[in-house]
């Protein structure tokens, strides 16, 4: 299967504005050091803790912000090399749902605008045709035509998300970033909005980054996974491995510690101590050692663990991991 | 038994009708138990947390009718200067939003002192000295200076358990929790909530717990009640609710979250929540239902006894 998107080395530091002064300027290290792929039909998770860099990730693959530094390539093509028309043409290609559709769908257009919006700056579509392509992205997502002139605040969550979906939808791409889409909703519609994206990756041949931290629903829904903490990547599996044989300390209790609506399983959990360091201070040498219960040797508090390949497509940013022969 | 909720009845009267949050809705609570109360956003869990502590926002809400007993005597016959005296000292809750819930202006020692000095004798010396052995309860780190911090200083764990510290500080017998942990982070999640459990059995005061998240229930409660728009629809012990759940809604719920190592496709209940200002007759769940009859649209289900602990609103198992 080819790679729809490439990340090296990609890194994200924001400024932060201390003193009027500004002699010493400070940096929130939002993304540090990001590397994956993503290849075609495939729904990649990405998890982690709040702040942990989820969202920025998504946000820089979308060229929505420019990385501090680092290449994204989309396939094959450089996204920040992009000029004007080149960017226009792989943006069609790309589409986002985003986590809250309260906000996300402006309360002043219709359906009609909101979905027709993307057909209108990217192609000639006009008049009935336009309408056309709209009523059919509806009737995929679910809903009915006689929706068209009606407006957001008419809608409840689960179908305003149906609505984000199709504007994602509506000029065929090839890949899509859900941002958290089904954090805002109900478990009831919650379930209907998974079976949906599910349905349309099969009939659409759609590759997915499904960014949460809601982590059942991206263990249902995910092949592989990618683990976060304080902007690096410290584990990427397949959904098996994470979520059964996990070997970084911080996937292991992080997964240790998911409520399970479940009463048979009795699990022991892992509890870590204290808190998630802030991202400007990050802790030296692996930035998990301060809460790490396994940290015991100096090289933790000392050395960066870098992504090391256990085979099988499984890798671990841990200087406690050993690579199996 | 602790708290006795009868035939309560919360409105709330808007610009586009009275919008009927709790309809006769029926809850009890025994001495020492933790009781899990299940729904989805808008089915009254927040409400009804609400009404027993009196705290409906009036207007436009407004308990119409019922009764809540507390330790045999009815709250909504209390004078309001009584009702003081229970919030925070008998009563306590803890809020979703620890960082609204607190008050920016003032130090948290400030804050926590102020509610056993409400309600306790003491000097403002033994009050703060009971604020620091909380904190320690609590396990927050360094008690003493935490003590002298504004909440904007700590993080929103550290802040739930300022929270938890402040509702526990005068030993109420019942503690409510509305959905405590949704906004925290998994990691923090388990340590609060493994501290509320601990702290549970050392104190041995009852919790009413509102949460959405039914993995949450599996860890926390010992009978659950299942809500939906603005009626019980069943309640059972734990391990009924999932492992024998009557209602058409409780299994509807199970079935549609995912659950580990589960690659099935999802049961869906299907439509949406109905309104409340205008229900559908009969039962409220009967548009979303996948077995319903005819009586279902013409009359309300009675409450229907099962088993002993199990109780079930459905005309399925009417007979």
């Amino acid at each position: 299967m080819s790679v729809v998107l490439k990340l090296t080395n990609v890194r994200k530091y924001f400024p932060t504005t201390k003193s009027f002064s500004q002699r010493k300027k400070e940096y929130v290290k939002a993304v540090e050091d990001v590397s994956f792929i993503i290849r075609e039909g495939e729904t990649v998770g990405l998890v982690g803790e709040s702040g942990c860099g989820k969202t920025t990730v998504g946000r820089i693959i979308l060229r929505l912000i420019a990385p501090t530094a680092g290449q994204v390539s989309f396939r094959d093509q450089d996204l920040f090399a992009l000029r004007k028309e080149e960017l226009r043409k792989t943006r069609k290609k790309m589409g986002v749902v985003f986590q809250d559709p309260y906000s996300s769908l402006n309360p002043r257009m219709s359906i009609q605008e909101i979905v027709a919006e993307p057909l209108k700056i990217h192609t000639n579509l006009k008049g009935l045709e336009l309408q056309e392509r709209v009523v059919e992205l509806l009737k995929q997502v679910g809903l009915k035509e006689d929706c068209l002139r009606r407006y957001p605040h008419e809608f409840s969550g689960g179908q305003r998300q149906r609505i984000a979906i199709a504007r994602a939808l509506v000029l065929n791409p090839a890949f899509l970033v859900l941002d958290e889409p089904t954090s805002a909703l109900d478990v009831s519609v919650q379930a209907q909005v998974l079976n949906l994206i599910i349905e349309l990756q099969k009939e659409l041949n759609l590759t997915y980054l499904f960014i949460s931290h809601d982590l059942i629903v991206v263990e249902y829904i995910a092949d592989r996974i990618m683990v976060m903490y304080l902007g690096r990547i410290v584990e990427i599996g397949s959904t098996d491995k994470i979520f059964n044989h996990p070997i970084h300390p911080y996937t292991k209790a992080l997964i240790s510690v998911i409520p399970i609506p479940d009463i048979c399983q009795q699990r022991k959990e892992i509890f870590l101590e204290g808190d998630v360091p802030s991202p400007v201070n990050v802790p030296s040498g692996c930035s998990f050692h301060t809460r790490c219960p396994e940290a015991k040797e100096e090289v933790c508090k000392r050395e960066i663990p870098i992504l090391k390949d256990l085979g099988q497509e499984h890798y671990v940013a841990c200087h406690l991991a050993k690579v199996e022969s | 038994m602790l708290l006795e909720i009868k035939e309560l009845e919360t409105h709330f009267f808007t610009y586009e009708g009275v919008v009927k949050a709790l309809n006769k809705l029926d809850l009890t609570i025994y001495k020492g138990e933790t009781l899990g109360l299940v729904g989805e956003t808008g089915c009254g869990k927040s409400v009804t947390a609400l009404s027993i502590l009196r705290l409906v926002p009036a207007p436009p809400g407004k308990i119409v009718g019922g009764k809540v007993f507390f330790e045999g005597e009815n709250l909504l016959e209390k004078e309001e200067k009584e009702m003081r005296k229970i919030r925070g000292s008998k009563i306590s809750m803890i809020f979703q939003n620890p960082t609204s819930s607190l008050n920016p202006v003032f130090t948290v020692g400030n804050q926590v002192t102020t509610v056993t000095r409400t309600h306790q004798k003491g000097s403002k010396r033994e009050a703060q000295k009971k604020a620091t052995e909380m904190f320690e309860l609590v396990r927050l780190p360094d008690p003493e200076r935490t003590l002298w911090k504004y909440p904007h200083e700590l993080s929103g764990g550290m802040q739930q358990r300022i929270m938890i510290a402040m509702a526990l500080s005068c030993e109420p017998s019942l503690l409510i929790a509305d959905e405590p942990t949704t906004a925290l982070d998994v990691t923090i999640q388990a340590q609060v909530l493994n501290l509320i459990k601990r702290l549970k059995e050392e104190t041995k005061t009852s919790i009413l717990l509102i949460t959405h998240n039914l993995g949450i229930v599996a860890k926390m409660c010992d009978r659950v009640v299942v809500m939906y728009a603005g009626e019980v629809v069943e309640e059972a012990s734990l391990n009924k609710i999932f492992e024998a759940p009557k209602h058409p809604y409780t299994m509807g719920l199970l079935g549609a979250i995912p659950k580990l190592n589960q690659k099935e496709k999802l049961e869906v209940i299907k439509g949406s929540v109905c309104s409340l200002i205008d229900p559908p007759q009969g039962c409220r769940f009967y548009p979303r239902c996948s077995s319903f009859t005819e009586i279902c649209q013409k009359e309300k289900p009675a409450r229907v006894k099962i088993e002993e602990d199990h109780f079930v609103s459905c005309h399925l198992y009417n007979f």
